[in-house]
């Protein structure tokens, strides 16, 4: 039996901007085994339930990420509204869907750039945020903000957005699509790429099941499943279907996301082509009585916001399952038999995200 | 006119004994259900665990997968000091994140984890920061 020793891997580490922390136990150079920890920026944001009422918790669930702050705060307006039977305008719907698929964009875009930043294509990654840039923009013009929002409410939104506007976004992420088919043609087809996913990290479908994979993770090992098939918001008016591939593999993964890229431009233009008429809000009286997991897609994957309340201003409980916590067993499984240069590589096509992750 | 939107997810929880815990895990493993989340929510005299699973992995071959959503919560009520519960891993083996987390923010002792970090999950200024007798709510 070859020697063995310990390598830890983050919090801080060139490819990682987020801190968690791996002890890989290597024979030569092939991981046998990898333990994660986290933790180390832990804010407790569900505890602040005990200090802000209902309504206020809307902000923090805002700010728990800063790459897809706007689902967080839907999906946690949702679970309310779903235990206080709030009826949400339709145009209140609508407009959150858009807002989550071009977070979507916006997120998926960064993690191919960090992709190409880690795998050393610097041109690359440019292009993925001069890309990246133009969403923000977008979000910006209809919002106020890049990528705190603050747009969410229970009962609606705070925005409404005059139907020129919607016309012209689609206008412009139609535009987009041209670049990001060039992004794209190079993800997939340049060898140098090919060369650090295809066949690296290879998780079947049983595997994905099992240990309890979301998102586009789960999706590249050829399950189709994806929360926005649930309906919520406006997504029960759309046509789409999930994006699957089969190979399970890093290549699979950056496909998967890839190709939500121009299904998220679809569900924009058909959503503003839909978009219906009329308020973006309603009053919301009483308070919360009962309980709800409020489910939602994020970039990363399924993420539950579960409220519980006992008919007080606060709630008794809100607890946040982020799709990176519901992804790491998976990455442990991943780098069982890996090569240590592939860790890295590994690591982010799980698209960590240890902010939501340590709400 | 926009189409209608589509209806609220299907939910449902189940309070069971702790006693059959592991039985009824087990069941839900052998009907191909996903453990979805754990987590613990305080009450006042006591506090509850609840197991979240979703249907959809039965349907793992079936291209319709994705419509058979479906939520269903296993419960347990347990006392507000000193619990124990058992460990899900040796039917869902991902569950050690969520039963380190109990430990370490509610102060659940669970036994036979699948990786025990031995209360260092998490890093927190105060310890089991959960155990609490009642919110203040700030006023």
């Amino acid at each position: 039996m070859a020697n063995r020793s310990v390598i830890p891997f983050g919090p801080q580490h060139p490819v990682l901007p987020e801190p968690i922390h791996l002890d890989l136990v290597l024979e030569d150079e092939k991981v046998v085994e990898a333990i994660p920890t986290i933790g180390f920026i832990h804010r407790g944001f569900e505890k602040l339930v005990e200090k802000m009422d209902f309504n206020e918790l809307v902000y923090v669930a805002d700010r728990i990420c800063g790459i897809c702050a706007f689902i967080h705060s839907m999906a946690y307006c949702q679970g309310v509204e779903a235990v206080m039977r709030v009826e949400v305008p339709p145009r209140a719907v609508y407009l959150r869907t858009i807002w989550s698929e071009l977070a979507r964009l916006s997120s998926h875009l960064l993690w191919l750039g960090l992709m190409a930043d880690a795998f050393g294509f610097e041109s690359l990654f440019m292009q993925c945020f001069r890309l990246r840039e133009g969403i923000v923009d977008m979000l910006e013009e209809m919002t106020g903000g890049r990528i705190i929002l603050g747009v969410c409410r229970v009962g609606g939104v705070r925005r409404d957005v005059e139907d020129g506007a919607l016309a012209s976004i689609v206008t412009k992420v139609r535009a987009m699509e041209k670049d990001m088919r060039q992004v794209a043609d190079v993800f997939l087809n340049d060898d140098s790429v090919k060369h650090r996913l295809v066949g690296v990290g290879i998780l079947t479908k049983a595997q994905a099941h099992e240990l309890g994979c979301v998102g586009p993770m789960l999706r590249a090992s050829g399950v189709s499943r994806d929360t926005r098939t649930l309906g919520y918001a406006a997504y029960g008016a759309v046509d789409f279907a999930p994006v699957v591939k089969t190979d399970g593999d890093s290549y699979a993964r950056c496909a998967v996301r890839i190709a939500e890229l121009f299904q998220s431009v679809d569900i924009i233009r058909q959503i503003v082509g839909k978009m219906p008429a009329g308020e973006v809000g309603v009053k919301v009286s009483g308070y919360p009585d009962g309980e709800y997991h409020s489910r939602c897609e994020q970039p990363r994957g399924e993420v539950i916001h579960y409220v519980k309340g006992d008919g007080t201003r606060y709630l008794r409980r809100y607890r946040v399952r982020t799709p990176t916590f519901a992804n790491i067993p998976a990455l442990v499984k991943m780098l069982q038999g890996c090569d240590l240069a592939d860790v890295p590589v590994l690591v982010l096509t799980i698209d960590p995200c240890i902010s939501c992750t340590e709400r | 006119m926009s189409e209608p939107l589509s209806p609220a997810d299907p939910q449902t929880i189940e309070e069971i004994p702790l006693t059959s815990l592991l039985q009824r895990v087990q069941r839900m493993n052998t009907e191909g259900w996903r453990l979805v989340q754990a987590s613990c929510t305080r009450l006042v005299a006591d506090q509850e665990v609840n197991y979240s699973f979703d249907r959809d992995g039965q349907s793992l071959e079936e291209p319709d997968a994705a419509r058979l959503h479906g939520m269903h919560t296993l419960r347990v009520r347990l006392p507000m000091t000193g619990a124990e519960l058992p460990s899900i891993s040796a039917f869902y083996w991902s569950a050690f994140l969520y039963e380190n987390e109990m430990h370490d923010l509610f102060g659940i002792t669970v036994n036979g984890m699948a990786i025990d970090f031995k209360g260092h999950f998490y890093t927190t200024m105060i310890p089991t920061p959960y155990v609490t007798t009642e919110p203040d709510h700030g006023e």
